[in-house]
């Protein structure tokens, strides 16, 4: 009986990734966030700072109502519909923990760096620390949900990150102003979860058709 | 060796089909019908007797509600519902740590 309950909560926690949306959204995000970095490297006016600065929080906060309305429109009607209940405090307090924790440690790892290294060695651990906290935070995802892709996800990140840090030295300056401001790896992981996320839309809506009753 | 005394356990929740609508439901703050039945795998008969009984017995909330011209049924876990889950569990947890046998029936 508790293997029943354990399989349940489990199922019920994975339906909201199930459907492939949340991978599709955050997929684009990076994307077009990594041709506007990509501009932004490459020379650009103060209007690419100012739109580089604005779009992830833009982009984040409007997912929050965007993914509720797709999610209505093709989820719902497939799947069914669920709200999820708030996460008790101790649990989002734990989290917050976490996340102040590896901000910190980043934040000394990046100090470390400023003063210790030079020119295309400092690029590489900036690059290459952006590279692992992606890898890191999917690597987490993966565990929790227990989804392959989500361990893909990381595998990219590292594969990135490991190719910055083994090539910074001999990349050409555009191309190294691009790095640093971490171009291939929001690229590469963009792709790889609109491609994630469009295989797993595609599986949920042949696994739920429409029934033409909600009920 | 001696064998554990059964546990106090809800028989109301320990049915399978049950027991995994109030798990589900213990996470969420509402469910529809559709996803109880996509969930469980069980008919629309089937789903609505053990949902009726488990509203008998003040463990769930069903409101019946329209999205559109579509009829929608909304499911939730009362505090009863949820209390009784929680005790449920923990019995079931201590009862099986006690031998490591699930109890025979």
């Amino acid at each position: 009986m508790t293997h029943l309950i354990e399989d349940t909560q489990h199922e019920v926690r994975r339906y909201w990734t199930a459907d492939g949306i949340p991978d599709l959204y955050i997929g684009l995000g990076l994307l077009l966030y990594g041709l506007l970095s990509l501009r932004t490297a490459w020379g650009g006016g103060d209007w690419l700072f100012v739109a580089q600065a604005l779009f992830l929080p833009l982009w984040f906060s409007a997912g929050v109502i965007l993914l509720r309305r797709l999610k209505e429109r093709l989820t719902y009607p497939r799947g069914g519909y669920v709200a999820y209940a708030t996460p008790p405090r101790r649990v989002t307090g734990r989290r917050m923990m976490l996340g102040l924790g590896g901000a910190v440690l980043l934040g000394f790892l990046l100090l470390w760096g400023s003063l210790t290294l030079k020119g295309p060695r400092h690029d590489a651990l900036g690059a290459g620390l952006v590279a692992l906290i992606f890898a890191l935070g999917w690597g987490a995802a993966a565990w929790n949900q227990r989804r392959w892709r989500y361990a893909g996800y990381a595998l990219v990140a590292l594969l990135v990150g490991g190719w910055t840090v083994a090539r910074m030295d001999s990349l050409a300056p555009e191309m190294r102003a691009a790095t640093v401001h971490a171009v291939p790896l929001l690229l590469a992981l963009g792709g790889a979860m609109l491609l994630g996320g469009g295989w797993s839309f595609l599986r949920f809506r042949v696994h739920n058709p429409v029934r033409g009753e909600t009920e | 060796m001696s064998t554990p005394a059964y546990p106090d356990i809800d028989r109301l929740i320990h049915a399978p089909a049950r027991l995994k609508i109030v798990t589900a439901l213990n996470l969420l703050k509402e469910a529809d019908f559709l996803y109880l039945r996509n969930l469980t795998g069980l008919t629309k008969g089937n789903l609505s007797t053990h949902l009726s009984r488990l509203e008998q017995a003040g463990y769930v909330k069903i409101e019946k509600t329209y999205r559109g011209r579509m009829p929608l049924t909304l499911c939730s876990l009362t505090p009863a519902g949820r209390a009784a889950f929680t005790a449920y569990r923990r019995a079931m947890v201590a009862f099986l740590s006690s031998d490591g046998t699930p109890p025979e029936e």
